[in-house]
C-alpha cells in the first residue's frame, strides 16, 4: 500500500477515498444536468501563472486577454498589457487541461511569474486582484505563496473574489506546508489523484483540501508547441477549473457556494455513482 | 447495518492514516539523523565542509530513491538568480558556481513558485534537457525538481534525476523527497549560518573593524531572531574587544576559546 503522497493528495489514494452520504434534495443533481452539452462558451477564465502560449495547438488561439505584473528591485509594480508568452511551459499546460474539459472558454493569461524571485507575492497578489475587478468567472492558481506575511492579503482577497461571484480553483502545495490561499475555505482547492480520465474526481470529506483530480502523469501542452508527462498538485486544479465553466457556463450566475455544492454531489465517492 | 460499514470504513482509514505517520516519522527520523551529522560537519565552517555538507545531501537524496544524478541550486536573491551549488554526474565539475536566471528552466520554476514537479520524459522539452544534459553529462529522462523550503521561504531546489529502472518518479517519491528537503534545508541554513559566524570570530579576532560591523549587519538581517546567532554574534562581540587589547590578550582569548572547545567535545561523547 502506497502511503507516501504528495502532501494533501494521500486522501485521493484508492485506498483512502472516504464515501461521503448523498444529502437527498441538495444532491439529487446529476452530471449531466451539471455540465452536460456544456463546452464553458462565454465562460471568463483566468489563468494566474507563466503566461499562456496562444500559438501552441493545444491553445487554438483561445487567449482573449493578457496582462503581466513583475514587481522591480525598487518596489514598483510593473503592469503589462500586451500580449506575451510563456516563460516556463506551466502557464500553458494548465490552460490545455483547462480547455479539454471547456473548449469554448475565454482564457486570460496574468503572467506574474517573471525573470526575477523578489516581489513575486506582490505579483501575484495583484494579478489575483486584477481577475476578480475584471469579473473573472474562473480564476485558475496552480501556485500559492508560502510567505506569512501574505495570508492577510491573499485572505481578503479570497473573501472578494467569494462575494463576486469569482470561483478561485487553489493547487494545495504539493508538501506539508501553509500556501496562500490555496487552503482557505473561500476557495475551492485540489490535490491530484492517479486517474487519467479528466472528469474523475472526489470530494473530501476531511477537508482542507476539497477535492481531488488528476495530476499524476498526465501529458500536458508545454513550450514550443510541444508537450510533457508531469505529475504535481498543480496539474490537479485545472481539471476542476475547467470542470467549473462547464457548469457555469450551462448554469450562469450560480455562486461559489452552490457550485462546489454541485461539485460534491457529482464527485464520484458521494452517493450512488462509482 | 450502513451505519456500522461507515465505521468500519473510518476505523480503516484512520489505521491507514496512523500506518502512514508511522512510516513518515520513522523516515523524517532517519533522515534527522544523517542531516544532523552532516551539519555537525559543517560547525568545522571551513568552506569545503559546507561544500560537503551539499554533495551529501544530493548524495544521499540519490540514495534513498535510487537516482542516477542529481543537482542542488541555492538562491542568490541579490542577483535574482539560482547558483548550481552541486551537480553530480560524469561532467558536472565545469558547472559548479554557474548562475541561473530565476525565470527560466525547471529549476527557475520549481523556486519561484515553491511547488515541487516530476517528469517523466525530460527530452520533451528540449531547452530544459539541454541545461540538464549538461550538468550530468547524458540526456536524463526523468526528473524530480523539489523547492528547499526554510520556513515560508524558499532557499534552493533539489533536483534528482533518472530513477533506477527507468520508471518515472511517483507521488511517493514526491512526498519522501519533500520530507527529505525540509530537512536538508535546515542543514544548509545552519551551516551557512555557523561558516558566517566563524568568519565573524575570526574577523573579530584580526580586528577588522567596520568591515565586522559591516558583516555582522548583513548576518543579523539573514538570521534575525536566531537565539544561536546572538549568543554567537556576542561571544565575536567579546573576541573583538579582547583583541584590541593586545597579541596577548587575543592569544589568551584563543587558548581559552580552544580549552573549552576541547572539553565541550569530551562532553559531547558521553
Amino acid at each position: 500500500m502506497n502511503q507516501n503522497r504528495p502532501a494533501w493528495s494521500w486522501q485521493f489514494a484508492p485506498e483512502s477515498i472516504v464515501r461521503a452520504p448523498h444529502v437527498r434534495g441538495l444532491e439529487d443533481i446529476t452530471a449531466d444536468w451539471a455540465w452536460g452539452g456544456s463546452t464553458g462558451a462565454g465562460i471568463k477564465v483566468a489563468v494566474i501563472d507563466s503566461g499562456i502560449d496562444n500559438d501552441h495547438p493545444a491553445i487554438a488561439g483561445r487567449v482573449k486577454g493578457y496582462i503581466a505584473f513583475h514587481e522591480d528591485r525598487d518596489g514598483n509594480m510593473n503592469v503589462d498589457e500586451s500580449p506575451h508568452t510563456d516563460a516556463f511551459g506551466h502557464g500553458t499546460a494548465c490552460a490545455d487541461i483547462i480547455r479539454r474539459l471547456a473548449p469554448d472558454c475565454d482564457l486570460y493569461s496574468v503572467k506574474v511569474l517573471g525573470p526575477m524571485l523578489t516581489g513575486k507575492g506582490t505579483a501575484f497578489a495583484a494579478g489575483l486582484r486584477w481577475a476578480i475587478e475584471q469579473g473573472m468567472h474562473v480564476v485558475n492558481l496552480s501556485l500559492g505563496s508560502t510567505k506569512r506575511d501574505y495570508y492577510g492579503m491573499f485572505h481578503e482577497l479570497a473573501d472578494e473574489a467569494y462575494f463576486k461571484n469569482t470561483v478561485l480553483v487553489t493547487a494545495a502545495n504539493n508538501m506539508p506546508v501553509a500556501s496562500y490561499p490555496s487552503l482557505f475555505a473561500a476557495v475551492t482547492s485540489v490535490a491530484c489523484h492517479e486517474g487519467q480520465d479528466p472528469l474523475e474526481f472526489y470530494y473530501n470529506p476531511l477537508p482542507p483540501v476539497e477535492f481531488g483530480a488528476p495530476g499524476i502523469n498526465v501529458t500536458v501542452a508545454w513550450l514550443g508547441g510541444g508537450q510533457m508527462t508531469v505529475t504535481g498538485n498543480s496539474f490537479s486544479a485545472p481539471h476542476i477549473a475547467g470542470l467549473v465553466a462547464r457548469i457555469l457556463s450551462k448554469h450562469p450566475g450560480l455562486t461559489p457556494f452552490q457550485v462546489k455544492t454541485i461539485l460534491r454531489a457529482t464527485a464520484r465517492n458521494v452517493g450512488g455513482e462509482t | 447495518m450502513a451505519d456500522a460499514q461507515d465505521a468500519a470504513a473510518q476505523i480503516a482509514a484512520l489505521e491507514a492514516e496512523n500506518a502512514r505517520l508511522r512510516d513518515e516519522s520513522a523516515l523524517a527520523a532517519e533522515l534527522r539523523l544523517r542531516l544532523a551529522e552532516a551539519a555537525a560537519a559543517g560547525l568545522l565552517s571551513v568552506p569545503t565542509e559546507h561544500k560537503a555538507l551539499l554533495d551529501q545531501i544530493v548524495q544521499a537524496a540519490m540514495h534513498v530513491l535510487r537516482a542516477r544524478a542529481g543537482s542542488l541550486y541555492l538562491i542568490d536573491d541579490e542577483a535574482g538568480a539560482l547558483v548550481w551549488e552541486v551537480a553530480l554526474g560524469e561532467r558536472a565539475a565545469a558547472l559548479i558556481g554557474q548562475r541561473i536566471p530565476l525565470g527560466q528552466g525547471v529549476a527557475g520554476w520549481v523556486a519561484a513558485t515553491g511547488q515541487a514537479i516530476a517528469v517523466a520524459d525530460v527530452q520533451q522539452d528540449p531547452r530544459w534537457a539541454q541545461d540538464v544534459a549538461r550538468a550530468v553529462g547524458y540526456a536524463p529522462k526523468t526528473m524530480l525538481a523539489m523547492p528547499l523550503l526554510l520556513g515560508d521561504r524558499v532557499i534552493g531546489v533539489l533536483q534528482l534525476l533518472d530513477k533506477d529502472g527507468g520508471r518515472p518518479f511517483d507521488a511517493g517519491d514526491m512526498a519522501t523527497l519533500g520530507l527529505f528537503a525540509n530537512q536538508a534545508a535546515v542543514a544548509i541554513d545552519q551551516s551557512r549560518v555557523m561558516r558566517s559566524l566563524s568568519r565573524l570570530v575570526r574577523m573579530s579576532l584580526a580586528g577588522a573593524g567596520d568591515d565586522l560591523a559591516a558583516r555582522t549587519a548583513a548576518l543579523a538581517a539573514t538570521t534575525e531572531d536566531s537565539p544561536e546567532f546572538r549568543a554567537t554574534a556576542r561571544l565575536a562581540t567579546l573576541f573583538g574587544e579582547i583583541s584590541r587589547g593586545g597579541d596577548a590578550a587575543g592569544t589568551l582569548a584563543l587558548d581559552i576559546a580552544e580549552a573549552l572547545a576541547r572539553y565541550v567535545r569530551v562532553q559531547r561523547r558521553y
